[in-house]
């Protein structure tokens, strides 16, 4: 941006110097800002992660719990009742539209026993947002026209032997234990 | 005299400068929530057996007929022509002890075509059906057999009826489902 003005003075073989500057016209710029305040990511959980009720055998085995709540193994682990049976499940409000990610850490259940507990793990979470499908990593997910969303999350259960997970209530909160972290951040 | 030429130029310039682009604010722009997750271990149910099933002496007759062995150690003729006679076998009701965990409840299944052989080369068959679950001091359960165990232990109760065949049949002679061409009588126990 530029702008310039000059003026010239001319001198007629006068003896009066005159000097008239040009009159300066005010140079007036203004800049404005704007900034758009998005609205606060906001997430609630309505329900946590159970795997039910599951019976250890002679060798190792997985349980997976999927995003709509029914459960599958693998190896050595049987099924046992499904009783509170249940997939992890958030709601999420902020920005209309906006576009968010889903990260998770953590996940270590435990029996609390004394002296030494007993644990196994969950990891390879799955992420279903309403409407969706299966997500298996790089999770993802966008906000509607009102700025909501839910979603549902499954995961597999590592789970030992007889001998290594003896009879009794696991979870991430006994004493030896470590919840499932999930952060849900704007992108 | 004095000429004054001013020359000027300029150019415009009043121009407003926007300055555009989103910021979000810093402030809520992620959010973290730990998670509960849960599950219960339960112990294989096992079971061992307490007691064989034993219906005892008995005299097939002229044409079929049945016993009925209870889960209190009596038994009874059902139908026909069979009687029963009191020889040095005990008639016993079947005992099968359950471990598990806790005070979950199970289902019990019987399986089918039980069979009792004659122990020589003779083909000679009976069966058994119609089984009579009773779970602890529980009552007598003809169908949908299931109980709950007591602190990780049950005692199940088991009689049945023995389908027994004419005298022509049913030679003499020890009957079991051990024997060759018997078929053993199977309990699948399953946590609900």
């Amino acid at each position: 941006m530029c702008n310039f003005f000059r003026y010239v003075l001319i001198l007629l073989g006068g003896l009066i110097v005159l000097a008239l500057p040009y009159a300066a016209r005010a140079q007036s710029t203004s800049a404005s800002a704007t900034a758009i305040v998005a609205t606060a990511l906001q997430v609630s959980k309505t329900a946590d992660f159970n795997f039910g009720r599951i019976v250890p055998g002679a060798t190792v085995g997985t349980v997976l719990l999927s995003t709509s709540g029914t459960r599958s193994q693998t190896g050595g682990v049987t099924l046992g009742n499904a009783g509170s049976t249940s997939a992890a499940a958030f709601s999420v409000s902020g920005e209309n539209n906006a576009t968010f990610t889903v990260t998770f850490s953590g996940g270590t259940l435990s029996d609390g026993a004394s002296p030494t507990n007993h644990t196994m793990s969950v990891s390879a979470f799955v992420v279903k947002m309403s409407g969706g499908t299966d997500q298996l990593a790089n999770y993802a997910g966008t906000l509607s026209g009102a700025g909501t969303q839910t979603f549902a999350v499954g995961g597999t259960l590592s789970v030992g032997t007889t001998a290594s997970t003896p009879a009794g209530t696991y979870t991430t909160s006994n004493s030896g234990g470590t919840a499932v972290s999930v952060t849900v951040a704007y992108n | 005299m004095i000429k004054f030429h001013t020359i000027a130029s300029s150019i415009a310039c009043l121009a407003v400068l926007g300055i555009s682009g989103a910021a979000h604010a810093a402030g809520q722009s992620s959010s973290t929530h730990n998670v509960i997750v849960e599950t219960t271990v339960v112990s294989p149910l096992g079971a061992t057996t307490g007691q064989v099933m034993k219906f005892g002496d008995i005299v097939p007759g002229a044409s079929a007929g049945t016993v009925v062995l209870s889960t209190s150690n009596t038994r009874s003729v059902g139908t026909g022509g069979v009687t029963l006679a009191s020889g040095s076998t005990t008639p016993a009701t079947g005992v099968v002890n359950v471990s598990g965990t806790g005070n979950a409840s199970f289902t019990v299944g019987f399986s089918s075509g039980v069979t009792l052989a004659l122990d020589t080369d003779q083909p000679k068959t009976m069966t058994v059906d119609s089984f009579v679950l009773k779970v602890d001091s529980g009552s007598d359960l003809t169908s949908n057999y299931a109980g709950t165990l007591t602190a990780g232990a049950a005692a199940l109760k088991i009689g049945g009826t023995l389908h027994v065949g004419t005298s022509t049949d049913n030679p003499a002679g020890d009957y079991s489902t051990a024997h060759t061409g018997g078929s053993p009588l199977t309990l699948t126990l399953t946590y609900d």
